[in-house]
């Protein structure tokens, strides 16, 4: 079971490349909150519906590296038969 | 050490290394990071207000981690009873409050009534949370981790009180008599003098009004003044020794429902009836003020305290008991 959250979060990261936490955020038009991204993110892991890494540091943001987020091949399944159930039982869902 | 360091060295007493890499390091990083990246563009007030509401949802994210962790623990009958507790408190808080606040209905026009709401608070939640907690776990055995989260309930909502009665009454009361001035200029004409009483004071206000009226030799005034200043501190503390008392008491209680209502009900009422007995004190007697008002808060953590000790003791029957056989 996915919640609305985690549905989204998914969605967002089958986009393409991985993603930190604000950028998750913003790239859910204020969907997702800061206060709970990260909470969301750290139960998904424990799921396994995504992995996370650490990023290269920037040079010039002080050598801090970003944990980034990307999905799993479960998470990915999980989307897709979750995708497809919506289609099945809300049509509307699906245009 | 940066407050980013700070933070960081706090949250790791506090954290599993493990929640330390998957949470707390990467919201603080994507704080430090996009608030850098705000200076560096010369944008200082977003790199503020990066930093702000980074770090408030830092504290979200805490608090959501330490509620996980409390309720991860918990069984589900656990889980049942203390979401009863919450139920029935906020339920009997929004009842109290709003039986408090029926009476001014009629006389106070609809758009100030919402003034006059904080003023129902300090002895709303008081009674809201003693309901919630003989109702919501009464009849059955409370483990340590139960009672602890009902403490931890309690003391939060003596928080919030204590907030209302220092910051949000003054502020509400002295918008209501502001209110009422202006609707009586446009309406009637006249203009009345608005003087800030004790209910529209600060703390430090009031406490300063108690100062001055002692030095001008107005013993009375002052005290009156005083009992109000004592008050703001001492009522907060209700919904705490009241809980405390609720979770002592409830082991020698029996299980049948109407019991424990009885008992709640009783708790609330004596606590109230003590604050009437510590005000007439107050103002016909040479008592301390202080050690009046504090009066309730004192007899209940006394009996609580008693209560706990008794129980901890081996009851004489059971001593009988283990010596026959």
């Amino acid at each position: 079971m996915l919640s609305e959250k985690e549905f989204l979060i998914l969605e967002l990261l089958s986009q393409g490349k991985p993603m930190y936490g604000l950028q998750l955020v913003a790239a859910s038009r204020r969907r997702l909150k800061r206060g709970t991204v990260y909470v969301t993110l750290g139960r998904m892991e424990e799921k396994g519906y995504i992995t996370s890494m650490l990023e290269e540091p920037p040079s010039k943001a002080g050598g801090l590296p970003r944990r980034v987020y990307q999905p799993t091949a479960l998470g990915q399944r999980v989307l897709a038969a979750w995708t497809g159930g919506a289609r099945v039982l809300m049509p509307e869902f699906a245009r | 050490m940066t407050l980013h360091d700070r933070i960081r060295a706090r949250a790791a007493r506090l954290c599993s290394p493990e929640t330390m890499e998957r949470l707390i390091d990467p919201i603080l990083t994507d704080v430090q990071i996009e608030h850098q990246n705000a200076i560096a563009e010369g944008r200082v007030w977003r790199s503020r207000w990066v930093r702000i509401a980074g770090y408030f949802a830092f504290v979200k994210v805490i608090a959501f981690y330490a509620y996980g962790q409390t309720v991860r623990e918990w069984s589900v009958d656990e889980g049942q009873a203390f979401a009863r507790t919450v139920g029935v408190s906020t339920a009997a808080f929004v009842v109290t409050a709003l039986l408090l606040i029926s009476p001014t209905v009629r006389s106070v026009p609809t758009n100030l009534l919402l003034y006059q709401i904080p003023q129902t608070l300090p002895l709303a939640i008081p009674v809201g949370v003693t309901l919630g907690i003989f109702c919501g776990l009464g009849g059955r055995v409370i483990p340590l981790r139960l009672k602890g989260a009902a403490l931890a309930l309690a003391l939060t909502c003596s928080a919030g009180s204590l907030a209302t009665m220092a910051w949000i009454i003054p502020a509400a009361s002295q918008g209501y008599r502001v209110s009422v001035s202006e609707h009586l200029r446009l309406t009637q004409g006249t203009d009345a003098t608005l003087s800030t009483g004790p209910l529209e004071m600060t703390l430090s206000e009031l406490r300063a009004k108690v100062d001055a009226l002692e030095q001008s030799g107005r013993a009375r005034a002052a005290r009156n003044a005083a009992f109000a200043y004592y008050l703001r501190w001492a009522l907060p503390g209700a919904p705490f020794v009241l809980a405390l008392f609720a979770l002592s008491i409830m082991p020698r209680l029996p299980v049948r429902r109407w019991a424990i209502a009885v008992a709640a009900c009783g708790a609330c009422l004596s606590y109230f009836l003590l604050l009437l007995v510590a005000d007439t004190a107050a103002r016909q007697t040479q008592l301390p003020i202080a050690a009046s008002v504090w009066l309730p808060n004192l007899v209940f953590a006394v009996a609580s305290t008693a209560l706990m000790v008794a129980a901890e003791r081996p009851s004489a029957s059971a001593a009988r008991f283990a010596t026959r056989y």
